[in-house]
């Protein structure tokens, strides 16, 4: 059948089966692997299995899983000693690491290999820079691995996979040119490789970052497609799921919120909350926050709570100052402006102490909107006061740094309109992605 | 960090009748499909982060392997 079955067929279906039967489909539904083996099933009844089968092929894959066992056991014995060895690398200066890798044969191991590459990919967004090297180094392991062991495609692979963290470094500190080089020698290795399509995806997700940093957000959209496609049709549906959260914020930074609204959603059904609780909360945390930002202030409310106890399992102030932030905005939403204001404040303050200029400056302009609604001039005037000497202390670029001036002047002289805060808080929304976005005072 | 890891063997075992299935639709020869279910193994076991469903991703790398074997074999000998 090429055609999708109507809702009505497949509900038909459905309640025409059994109730035992109905288990079995939906079982289906969600199981890649049963999925997989219907393909091969009913099995043909004529040719006893002895004959066709397995007396052919029994004696060839019992010494593979002879031979495959003793291998599993050898990779797993140097991913049990690589912590050792990572730490007595880096216990070494930096300058001769490249060096000892060289000469001591102890560090020619796959479970290093696979360590100074999950280390990379794991420290980028805390520091580029060493994510960068670790993956550089990484790269310097790979030649001396020996391939008639490890296999030469296999060591492609992650090859491949370290020029990608190396790319993913680059994008985040915004070295584009950089990030292109590491993406195409990636590419490079990939085609290598043993052609696993695991790899591809992984490639495609972190290259979709790229081209959203880079503002492509189409090309960006077309990379996570291909990756999710591709991660369902190797059954991996939680790292389907992590692609959707990435195509959100696409969406969210192109300035597309309601289009993020029904990716997280499928996101959702796909994220699996055992192996990456944090990648769950990320993704309820931001579908509420779209919500929030739509106007749809008993759904999020509804998520919100909901998500409370995922919340509470991750106490640091990273997270908690986004949640009363978007506590703040649902009960603004349902009408309750003294929560509101008072939510908004403890996530300014908790801002402020993390030293995160942007997100206090948004949080300091809903405020602000929540003043001139009011209008509380006397409030906005001390808040004024409050803006500007704290940004221009911290990392804002010149464009929002003006705006905020702009909108101080304003506050100031008893001008500032509920429209001109919103102005300024949507400008500095998209700034943040695009900081060569200008600031239009006329409007 | 990866869930533990289940025996690389006892997902063979379970996959034995279904990858017999399959080398005998696409005719490889025992020696053949051993070295395919070795290599395959071999990449699963060294990768991490691992497939979320190690079964379904060593199902679809046998028969992709066994595809490309049959295209390999239609080169060399086209029907008459």
């Amino acid at each position: 059948m090429k055609i999708h079955p109507h809702d009505k067929v497949l509900e038909q279906l459905i309640l025409s089966l059994p109730e035992r039967e109905k288990d079995v489909v939906f079982h289906l539904a969600r199981c890649a692997y049963c999925r997989a083996r219907l393909y091969y099933l009913p099995r043909p009844q004529e040719a006893p299995a002895s004959e066709k089968g397995a007396g052919r092929y029994a004696a060839a894959l019992e010494r593979t899983r002879g031979r495959v066992e003793s291998w599993a056991l050898a990779v797993e014995q140097e991913r049990d000693e690589a912590p050792d060895l990572f730490v007595e690398l880096m216990g070494r200066p930096a300058g001769r690491r490249e060096e000892i890798l060289g000469t001591d044969p102890r560090f020619h191991s796959w479970g290093l290999f696979e360590l100074l590459i999950e280390r990379s990919r794991e420290t980028t967004t805390r520091d580029a820079a060493w994510a960068e090297d670790l993956g550089l180094l990484a790269l310097g392991l790979s030649e001396r691995l020996d391939a008639s062991r490890y296999g030469a495609e296999l060591i492609e692979d992650l090859r491949a996979r370290a020029w990608a963290c190396v790319g993913n470094a680059c994008r985040s500190r915004s070295d584009f040119d950089g990030a292109e080089e590491a993406f195409g020698k990636s590419f490079h290795h990939l085609e290598r490789g043993t052609g696993d399509a695991l790899e591809r995806g992984l490639l495609l997700d972190l290259l979709g970052s790229l081209r959203r940093d880079q503002r492509e957000f189409e090309a960006a959209v077309d990379l996570l497609r291909k990756a999710v496609s591709i991660f369902l049709k190797i059954g991996d549906r939680h790292r389907a799921g992590r692609s959707l959260v990435n195509m959100s914020i696409v969406h969210s930074h192109s300035g597309q919120t309601e289009e993020s609204i029904p990716v997280l959603y499928q996101a959702l059904d796909l994220i699996d909350a055992e192996q990456e609780p944090r990648l769950l909360l990320c993704a309820r945390h931001n579908l509420t926050t779209y919500l929030a930002d739509s106007g749809r202030f008993l759904e999020a409310r509804d998520l919100y709570r909901e998500t409370r106890p995922l919340y509470r399992e991750f106490g640091e102030p990273w997270v908690q100052n986004r949640r009363h932030w978007v506590r703040a905005k649902i009960a603004g939403g349902l009408g309750n402006a003294g929560r509101a204001e008072s939510l908004l404040l403890a996530a300014r303050e908790g801002f402020l102490a993390e030293g995160i200029p942007f997100d206090t400056a948004l949080v300091s302009l809903e405020i602000a909107a929540l003043y001139a609604g009011q209008g509380r001039t006397a409030d906005l005037k001390r808040l004024a006061e409050e803006i500007v000497p704290v940004f221009a202390s911290r990392h804002i670029h010149r464009e929002a740094l003006a705006a905020l001036a702009f909108l101080k002047q304003a506050m100031e002289a008893e001008t500032a309109s509920l429209d001109l805060v919103l102005t300024v808080a949507a400008y500095l929304r998209r700034a943040e992605n695009d900081p060569a976005l200008k600031f239009e005072a006329s409007r | 960090m990866d869930r533990p890891r289940p025996d690389i063997g006892e997902t063979l075992d379970r996959l034995q009748p279904v990858l017999e299935w399959i080398f005998t639709d696409y005719g490889i020869p025992p020696d053949q499909a051993a070295a395919i279910v070795e290599e395959c193994c071999r990449i699963l076991i060294a990768k991490r982060p691992r497939p979320q469903e190690p079964a379904v991703w060593l199902l679809r790398n046998v028969i992709e392997r066994c595809e490309r074997s049959g295209e390999e074999k239609g080169f060399e000998d086209p029907p008459a």
